[in-house]
């Protein structure tokens, strides 16, 4: 992996939902223009950038367990009286070459 | 000629190859969760209801006054309700001989909602809701009056719900919020009424009334 690395996180993806703590039993993330953003703001903004860098591997041998970074994606939610169903959606990652 | 064209060609089919070899650009995650049908009762603390009503020492008197009990209920649900009561027969300790007279039954205590409180800024329908009291159990404007110092003609007593009765029923209560929501339920208040009377005595009486949520 190439270093020094100065990656950056898009705002409102650069924090853990995992530790944002619920008020009144209630969703608490408070939306991308506020730094907590949700599902909601990546179907509202398509194909956004989440994050990006500069050249990430010194090679290009995709077996080298240290030529690569790792990215960890949380979800959070607050189990709710929400109208009983069974929910799914598929987020796409692309990597593309960078500006 | 025709070998040197080939020649100039295979190099660029080669690059073209080898950029798609590692071509992983793209991938999915899926987040997928289920939202299950949810019902609740619990106590004003949001905890199991183990709630006793304590009539006392019912030493009869000179009026018609009833002597009553309370106790409130918290119900949330993400789909359409009902509640339904079942109390158990009455068990007596202590009991005297009957020697003629009348012991008091299930039947000489009232039971019945006194109150329901429906509003909430996470209540569905908040402000129109129609919870719909079972027939006999609405006792929100009063307790009938005793007369002649004998029970009153309950329009429900316990002795209406020695087998599961629905007492209530609704359309969905909470809009979203779980347990710790303070404006995600609907209180209900269920009353119990009995008269003081010369019954057989006894050191005590009891009965255990389940209250139970469901889907309708």
């Amino acid at each position: 992996m190439k270093t020094p690395r100065q990656d950056v996180i898009a705002t409102g993806f650069d924090y853990d939902p995992a530790t944002v703590i619920a008020v009144n039993g209630l969703t608490p993330y408070t939306g991308l223009a506020l730094g907590q953003a949700t599902l909601a703001d990546l179907l509202a903004n398509p194909g956004m950038t989440i994050l990006s860098g500069p050249k990430i591997a010194n090679t290009q041998n995709t077996n080298s367990p240290n030529d690569l970074i790792t990215v960890t994606i949380t979800f959070g939610m607050v189990g709710q009286f929400f109208t009983p169903a069974t929910v799914s959606c598929v987020l796409t990652l692309t990597i593309v070459d960078g500006p | 000629m025709v070998t040197f064209k080939r020649l100039l060609i295979l190099p660029g089919v080669i690059v073209i190859l080898a950029s798609a070899a590692f071509a992983q650009t793209g991938g999915a995650i899926t987040v997928t969760g289920a939202n299950p049908e949810s019902f609740s009762l619990t106590n004003t603390s949001e905890g199991t209801l183990s709630s006793t009503i304590a009539l006392g020492s019912l030493t009869p008197g000179n009026t018609n006054t009833l002597t009553t009990g309370t106790a409130d209920v918290r119900l949330r649900s993400n789909k359409a309700y009902k509640l339904t009561a079942q109390a158990t027969a009455l068990n007596i300790t202590g009991g005297a001989a009957a020697d003629g007279g009348d012991t008091i039954a299930l039947s000489d205590i009232g039971f019945g909602i006194t109150s329901i409180t429906l509003t909430g800024a996470n209540v569905a329908n908040n402000g129109a809701r129609t919870d719909a009291i079972g027939a006999g159990f609405d006792v929100t404007g009063g307790w009938p009056a005793a007369a002649n110092g004998l029970s009153p003609t309950f329009t429900a007593s316990l002795n209406e719900v020695t087998s599961a009765t629905q007492v209530l029923s609704g359309t969905r209560i909470s809009k979203k919020g779980n347990l710790a929501t303070t404006d995600n339920y609907i209180t209900v208040t269920f009353g119990v009424a009995t008269l003081p009377q010369f019954f057989t005595p006894n050191t005590g009486f009891s009965s255990v009334i389940t209250l139970t949520i469901a889907s309708q």
